[in-house]
């Protein structure tokens, strides 16, 4: 009976260490993310969107619903942000990529779930999403005419959704993993980033009207396009070594890219200005290298760097809202896993706010892109 | 074409030179950088100790081969055999009470009695310890001791280190357990002072030992399990007359993994999780003239398996497969020639390669990226015990090894083909008395990099110092210790070359650990007939750790952050004998695991590091009689964080794993058949141990195994 008595007291012992550990746990991890205020909850109608990427293989992307007057911005976490909040604790998915406003629909790419979200403006699904179901065929970037959403696919298609009927009108064979795209007076610009590591890659130019599609060579066009004075720009990225990154104007009706010679990673547009940044790898620093903000007036073709309480850093995003050329500069933390951070400053550079973004910021979205 | 200007480099705190590719034409090795531009004397010891290495070096081998060449040259036939000769050393029965650092053991029934079937799952059950497990049969399980890094961990495989340059981790689950006699945990510096200069290299080292034994012996068995999973393998030792003994071990498992599973509301069925794995070992053992023995090792590896990534949302397509060879050989001569001097050389060359068939990025198109990486070790180990000097030894090891990874340009875009000779020296010196033990050695490390075309990184050399004490106020039964251990870890060759994310100006990871504990031991003849208790605390630190760091397109291996770790693992093991044919085995353990961030400047200094739990441990319990056995099983964790941002939302629940099994067995004719049932993860959560990656859910598992 001892012997029972002893072996008892002995499992006991041990079972409820394991059960007063783990309760130890939730002291132990009590971590309050952010000090500012977020609002679980739209209050206000939204003025802006933020789009978060997310990590790879991590399902966390989330979208944050903001307004600037009221000082509102939404939580950048996935499970706690306004998709999950507006759909039933919902996750939006893997690698969100793009988001678009078209005709009160948030249309946005979630690529790694390889489907197209789309929402109210609440962040609220407004139907089921719909999915690509062939493996690798994942949804990229987005483009619009005002009637038409088109959707790049890493199938090698440009899909023509129409916004208003809710319907796919087309299918456009473009080249090889297609990324960004541009709509700019009834042509596509599509960069087609080519083979994984064989940097070959294109960027095809094609006449809507009559479906004439011409390409040019280049190294590495990535996601980054945006029309500016009427005429589209493009970031070839290069190939991250030898081959550095390079701006380049695409002429619509010749079909040809004129390289500006200058390196950028992230691009955006206001009116006449073309807004860049670079934030590269340097072999000689071992480490990863900002330039200022830079603003080219494309008429006049002349740069300045946008000063005053500019922040270089580690930039992983550039936007400008339409409305009043506010400028949204969205950084990723410099350690992985961590939370960026979304700067906004007015034209003159003047730091106006900061807060708190999810992993890997896609940037702004307003209702004109 | 850019090419970036090389300058300078600064490495691990010291100036050299990158191997420039106009340097590449002189593959010298005797390209010296040194770990800190210091005085001339710091040079001149350098040169020194480098050309007393070399010469003492190729002084061990002759002295290892004079031996062998007396033995073939001897004409006299009357060769007189011992009887097997059993050397008993004082205070060294291999419990932790025996060791002066943590030092854990899972031998051949406790395998059975956890019902582990790879090594991966055995260290679950250990303390100190984190294993990353990917789920499923095929799932990655790598080991980090401490919180330092699954690299920091050194495998050894019958003495044979294992090695992966490219990753530098190593996949603990592609070894089966059922031909180990012992897996065992040892972390810091061994008091075993008479191993290969590659033991001293690592801040810790798992061994797994196959059995060794010299009779005649059989052991088959073949299990069935759920979602189609089947496994036969047979182990077979045959002695060849009076000195060669021959063994072999077969083992084939086949599963097809597609298991269910529901995560955060996310469920569905694993697909793409099928394993198909082939393994065969060979062992020869010549015991020659009473001073001489030879073993010989041919170890085969073959698997094919899908790769079925973490679970995403809406995207149930998955079609990555990995096909693994593995082939090592191993020749193992020792000489005794009396008591005070042993001596032993080893040679071994280890083939791996990979091929890695991956989704391209384009809708239904595959691309397979190759992997061979060749690893070629030479090793001499010398131990001295004069007799004069009661209770001291002295150890030499120096060791040679030289790595090579091989693939295509897509990957090692910057340097092709990278190569890596290391050259490891350690000196130690162990003294035991009645009431301490006392180990201190020294190891110098010297790595030379070059490639065949393209960037490498530069030479790098380091001394790494390691005491350890243990003291027995109380006799043997009690002993008090205290460790230190001063150790790095070159970055892999992803690290260095890898397409994109490749760095050759990365520094050296070093990692410090000090280690203060106690162990306790009982044996008796009563009721409780073994109970043992150990306790360590430590506190450590890793400097320049290598990590990923995001830019825009492309991330980039940096040495950015510190981390200090401080803990405590306790071990307890008890055996009760309940009548004269039934018995009671009890075995926990518990880890607490305090590993921060502690990078100067950065918002998540003071996190939590990813991936490690706070609180974790593991029980056991065994009921043993002669005709039945049963045990319960249980492997448990605390929170983790799959992100360094220690927030809600990265937090992973804590899990347990609960299973049990049920065993028979009956002797026929001087054999013994023993049927096994296992119910495992009985309470069937799908528990991650890594972010969605989903532990299969409640199973089962019917074994036979006939033994001869």
């Amino acid at each position: 009976m001892k012997k029972l008595f002893s072996i008892l007291s002995l499992i006991t012992v041990a079972l409820f260490s394991f059960t007063s550990c783990d309760e130890e746990n939730d002291s132990i991890y009590n971590y309050v993310v952010n000090e500012g205020n977020w609002y679980e909850a739209p209050s206000v109608a939204p003025d802006f969107y933020v789009l978060n990427c997310g990590n790879w293989g991590g399902n966390d992307a989330s979208v944050q619903y903001c307004n600037f007057n009221a000082g509102m911005v939404t939580s950048p976490l996935y499970d706690k942000g306004i998709f999950a909040q507006q759909n039933a604790n919902a996750i939006l998915g893997d690698l969100a990529q793009d988001m678009l406003w078209v005709k009160d629909k948030l249309f946005v790419t979630v690529s790694g779930s390889q489907k197209i979200e789309i929402l109210n403006e609440n962040g609220k699904r407004l139907r089921a999403p719909i999915k690509f179901e062939a493996e690798g065929a994942s949804p990229r970037m987005l483009a619009t005419d005002g009637e038409n959403v088109y959707v790049t696919n890493y199938d090698g298609n440009v899909y023509v959704y129409n916004a208003e009927t809710s319907e796919f009108v087309k299918t456009i064979s473009v080249g090889t993993r297609p990324e960004g795209i541009c709509y700019c007076d009834g042509y596509l610009v599509v960069n087609n980033s080519g083979d994984l590591y064989a940097y070959n890659g294109t960027v095809s130019v094609i006449k809507l009207e009559t479906g004439e599609s011409r390409s040019i060579n280049l190294t590495n066009p990535y996601t980054a396009s945006v029309v500016c004075n009427g005429a589209v720009y493009i970031i070839d990225s290069g190939n991250y070594y030898d081959i550095l990154s390079n701006i380049y104007r695409i002429s619509l009706e010749d079909a040809t890219a004129q390289p500006l010679n200058i390196c950028a990673s992230a691009i955006a547009t206001y009116e006449n200005t073309l807004y860049y940044v670079n934030n590269s790898w340097s072999n000689e620093a071992g480490a990863f290298v900002a330039s200022p903000l830079y603003a080219l007036d494309v008429v006049t073709n002349s740069t300045q760097e946008v000063l005053a309480e500019y922040e270089m850093g580690n930039v992983n995003s550039l936007s400008v809202n339409p409305e009043n050329g506010d400028i949204f500069v969205g950084y990723n933390a410099t350690e992985n896993g961590v939370l960026g951070t979304m700067h906004i400053y007015n034209m003159g550079g003047k730091l106006k706010s900061v807060f708190d973004v999810g992993y890997y910021t896609c940037g702004a979205r307003f209702e004109n892109r | 074409m850019h090419l970036p200007n090389l300058l300078p480099l600064s490495l691990d705190g010291k100036v050299g030179e990158a191997n420039k590719p106009e340097d590449l034409q002189d593959e010298s090795i005797a390209h010296i950088v040194f770990e800190e531009e210091r005085g001339s004397l710091f040079y001149f010891n350098i040169i020194i100790m480098r050309v007393i290495r070399i010469c003492t070096l190729l002084a061990g081998f002759v002295v290892a081969l004079l031996p062998v060449c007396e033995l073939f040259s001897q004409t006299d036939s009357s060769v007189h055999l011992l009887d097997s000769l059993l050397v008993i050393e004082k205070r060294n029965n291999g419990g932790a009470v025996d060791s002066s650092v943590p030092l854990q053991k899972l031998r051949r029934s406790d395998l059975d009695n956890l019902g582990v079937t790879n090594a991966g799952d055995a260290l679950k059950h250990m303390s100190g310890v984190t294993v990353k497990d990917y789920g499923g049969v095929g799932g990655l399980k790598s080991v980090a001791i401490r919180g330092m890094g699954a690299q920091h961990t050194a495998v050894f495989y019958d003495g044979v280190a294992i090695g992966d340059c490219q990753s530098g981790q190593v996949d603990l689950g592609r070894f089966s357990t059922e031909n180990l006699e012992e897996v065992q945990l040892t972390i810091g510096q061994s008091d075993d002072i008479y191993q290969s200069a590659r033991m001293y290299a690592s801040a810790g080292a798992v061994s797994l030992e196959t059995r060794s034994t010299v009779e005649q012996y059989l052991r088959a068995t073949v299990r069935a399990g759920s979602y189609n999973t089947y496994q036969a393998n047979m182990q077979l030792g045959h002695p060849l007359g009076q000195r060669w003994h021959m063994s072999l071990f077969g083992d084939y498992v086949n599963t097809k993994g597609d298991y269910d599973f529901n995560i955060k509301g996310v469920g569905g069925k694993r697909n793409n999780s099928d394993v198909e794995t082939v393994r065969g070992e060979m062992n020869v053992a010549w015991n020659g003239a009473d001073k001489h023995s030879l073993r010989a090792k041919l170890y085969v590896y073959y698997s094919s398996r899908g790769v079925p990534g973490s679970v995403i949302v809406d995207n149930p397509f998955s079609s990555e497969k990995l096909v693994s060879r593995n082939l090592f050989g191993q020749l193992l001569y020792e000489y005794i020639p009396s008591s005070a001097l042993k001596m032993k050389v080893a040679f071994k060359h280890n083939y791996s390669g990979d091929r890695n068939r991956q989704p391209s990025g384009v809708s239904g198109n595959h691309i397979t990226h190759k992997y061979n990486q060749h690893e070629t070790d030479l090793s001499y180990t010398m131990k001295w015990s004069p007799e004069m000097l009661n209770g001291l030894s002295f150890a030499f090891s120096e060791e040679l090894f030289h790595n090579i990874l091989e693939t295509d340009n897509r990957h090692l875009v910057m340097s092709s083909n990278p190569r890596r000779l290391t050259a490891l020296s350690a000196v130690s010196a162990r003294y035991l008395c009645d009431w301490l033990g006392v180990t201190a050695s020294l190891l110098y490390t010297n790595a030379t990099e070059w490639a065949k075309k393209g960037y490498s990184a530069p030479n790098r050399s380091r001394l790494s110092p390691a005491l350890s004490l243990s003291f027995y106020p109380f006799g043997d039964n009690f002993c008090l210790r205290a460790s230190y251990k001063d150790i790095f870890r070159l970055p892999t060759f992803n690290d260095l070359y890898y397409r994109e994310t490749g760095n050759y100006k990365l520094n050296p990871e070093k990692s410090r650990m000090f280690n203060f504990g106690t162990a306790y031991s009982h044996n008796s003849q009563g009721w409780l007939n073994n109970f043992e208790l150990s306790a360590d605390a430590y506190y450590g630190k890793v400097e320049d750790k290598i990590v990923a760091v995001p830019g825009v397109f492309i991330w980039k291996m940096s040495n950015v952050d510190d981390v200090k770790m401080a803990g405590v693992d306790v071990n307890l093991s008890s055996a009760i004998r309940l009548s004269a044919k039934e018995s009671l085995k009890l075995t926990t353990t518990y880890s607490y695991m305090y590993a921060v961030n502690d990078t100067e400047g950065s918002v998540i200094k003071g996190d939590q590091i990813v991936y490690t739990p706070r609180n974790s441990g593991s029980a056991s319990l065994v009921f043993d009689s002669r005709l039945c056995s049963a045990g319960y099983s249980l492997v448990w964790s605390g929170e983790r964080y799959s992100l360094a941002q220690n927030i809600p939302s990265n937090r992973i629940n804590s899990y347990f794993d609960h299973s049990l099994w049920l065993a028979c067995n009956w002797n026929l004719a001087g054999s013994s058949l023993t049927a096994k049932i296992e119910a495992l993860n009985i309470t069937d959560n799908n528990y991650e141990v890594i972010r969605y990656y989903p532990m299969p859910g409640r199973n089962y598992r019917l074994s036979l195994t006939l033994e001869i």
